[in-house]
């Protein structure tokens, strides 16, 4: 059979994927509803006081939704590899980076529009006003494709391991943390009265960079997984 | 040249290794002991500091030799994974060790010495937090390696873990460092010492050298282990021979 | 001399009992594995530690 044409078959690829989840939905919803309340429990403890609460919310609402991606990365190379697609999927006639560049599309499509809906709630809930939602939104509209294809490497790395989903997150979370400071740096410029501009240019770097190196880095950790 | 090669088997690396060791352990334990004598006994007291300053001593050569055995690491890695030599893989989780105690030291010796001179046991300034990361990067590796249980793709997957995190660390000091010079009024500026006396430079030194050797000497015994523990039966030929 | 305070002393204490411990962790590994080689080899037929 004639190899599909590249775009045609990344089409393909995430329209899999975004099916598959589909059908199971129920994994996709937990991972959002674990992201409202992880958010929801810092008022809780931090005491309702607004400027505090303020203050705190770029950051509270980036780390959630960095765990929350976490949660969905390791799934992201695991189902396909306990019943062989993995396998086949390498062998396609399409650079291996394809698949991940795919696979990670779906995940953001899946993920992190969701997330872009939610997280000017989010950030009501916190009392930011003016601006501010609408930064922190855009960050992560930026920075969680980032997290995402960082996330990739890590997740190609522990495939098939025993408590893969743990150790993911921590290999991975020194090499987010650039990400995690202009993102919520983003914010904060934003509720300081200041320009993002900065933070913001700064995220674009790094999804450039993200998008250039890390399907490739993934790609050499799935083919060292998959020996 | 290509005479370097043969030292890509394990046993001719661990007759090396055998080699080396002495040489190195020995001059580590005269210079540790002069390095300490000059820092603690012969060094004047700082005028800005008193006598806490002493600890930069071990917190410095700890803290260099973090980041040069990650970077050492990393080659090690990339050249195992690469040219698929065993030995490169074995001296990377050599290295993970000792750096992985060196860079504790420096973290903890350098909350020791922030206490009494800055007054808290911690501060989030560029230095701390990199090096923090560092900590963790390390521990990754670890952790990676020793969740694998095939050894030959638990070195791959470190040496490409390795190699993410070490192209990553500039990112990341230059993150953290934007971060830091954003939030300046919270933090305490980490008094920089601009010149050093002579008489501090030299046991600096000194002991920046017995680390260095120390590591060697170390990081060579543990390779010896690790080549006993994987391939036994050459450990045996190459010392017997 | 002594004079220095609890923090340089706890330091240096702290970094001698890692390098130390590190030291005699090593020592040990390879002291067990040694006997074990030696018991590989002897059985083996090869030669004995020099």
């Amino acid at each position: 059979m004639k190899a599909l044409p590249r775009l045609g078959m990344v089409r393909w690829l995430v329209w899999r994927d975004v099916t598959l989840t589909w059908r199971r939905r129920s994994d996709a919803v937990a991972t959002l509803v674990f992201l409202v309340m992880v958010v929801s429990l810092f008022p809780l403890t931090v005491g309702p006081d607004s400027r505090l609460l303020q203050s705190i919310a770029p950051g509270v609402v980036w780390v959630a939704a960095l765990l929350a991606s976490t949660m969905g990365l390791s799934r992201l190379f695991s189902d396909d590899y306990a019943d062989g697609t993995l396998e086949q999927l390498l062998l396609l006639p399409q650079p291996v980076y394809v698949v991940v560049l795919a696979k990670v599309l779906a995940q953001w499509i899946v993920f992190a529009v969701p997330l872009a809906a939610l997280a000017p709630v989010l950030a009501l809930q916190f009392g930011l006003s003016h601006d501010t939602p609408l930064v922190l939104t855009a960050s992560l509209v930026l920075g969680i494709p980032t997290i995402l294809l960082i996330g990739s490497v890590g997740a190609a790395l522990t495939l098939g391991l025993r408590g893969a989903a743990s150790l993911t997150s921590l290999l991975v979370m020194p090499l987010y943390i650039p990400t995690l400071i202009f993102g919520a740096g983003a914010a904060h410029a934003s509720l300081g009265g200041g320009s993002p501009a900065a933070n913001m240019r700064l995220l674009g770097a790094t999804l450039i960079l993200a998008l250039v190196f890390a399907p490739w880095a993934a790609s050499a950790a799935l083919k060292v997984s998959l020996e | 040249m290509t005479r370097w090669y043969r030292y890509a088997s394990p046993g001719h690396a661990y007759r090396l290794a055998g080699r080396l060791i002495p040489w190195c352990a020995v001059p580590a334990a005269a210079l540790f002991v002069v390095g300490l004598y000059l820092g603690l006994v012969v060094a004047p007291t700082d005028f800005q500091q008193g006598d806490a300053y002493r600890v930069l001593f071990i917190h410095v050569p700890a803290a260099w030799m973090g980041m040069l055995l990650y970077v050492l690491l990393a080659i090690y890695a990339g050249i195992g994974w690469v040219f698929h030599t065993r030995v490169s893989s074995m001296m990377a989780s050599s290295l993970s060790i000792t750096g992985t105690m060196f860079t504790a030291v420096a973290l903890i010796t350098g909350s020791l010495w922030g206490r009494p001179t800055w007054g808290t046991w911690w501060v989030w300034d560029a230095r701390t937090t990199s090096t923090l990361i560092l900590l963790f990067l390390y521990v990754g590796f670890i952790s990676l390696q020793s969740a694998i249980d095939d050894p030959r793709r638990a070195d791959r997957a470190a040496a490409v873990l390795a190699l993410v995190g070490v192209v990553n660390v500039p990112i990341i000091y230059f993150s953290v460092q934007w971060w830091n010079t954003l939030h300046q009024g919270a933090t305490i500026r980490v008094g920089g010492e601009t010149t050093m006396a002579g008489s501090m430079l030299a046991p600096l030194l000194i002991m920046i050298a017995a680390c260095w050797l120390y590591s060697v000497a170390v990081v060579l015994a543990r390779l010896q282990t690790l080549i006993r523990e994987r391939e036994p039966l050459v450990a045996v030929t190459a010392v017997v021979k | 001399m002594g004079g220095y305070g609890v923090y340089v002393w706890g330091a240096y204490a702290l970094t001698l009992t890692a390098m130390g411990g590190e030291v005699a962790l090593l020592m040990w590994r390879r002291k067990m594995l040694l006997d074990t080689v030696e018991n590989a080899a002897s059985r083996a037929g090869l030669g004995e530690r020099p």
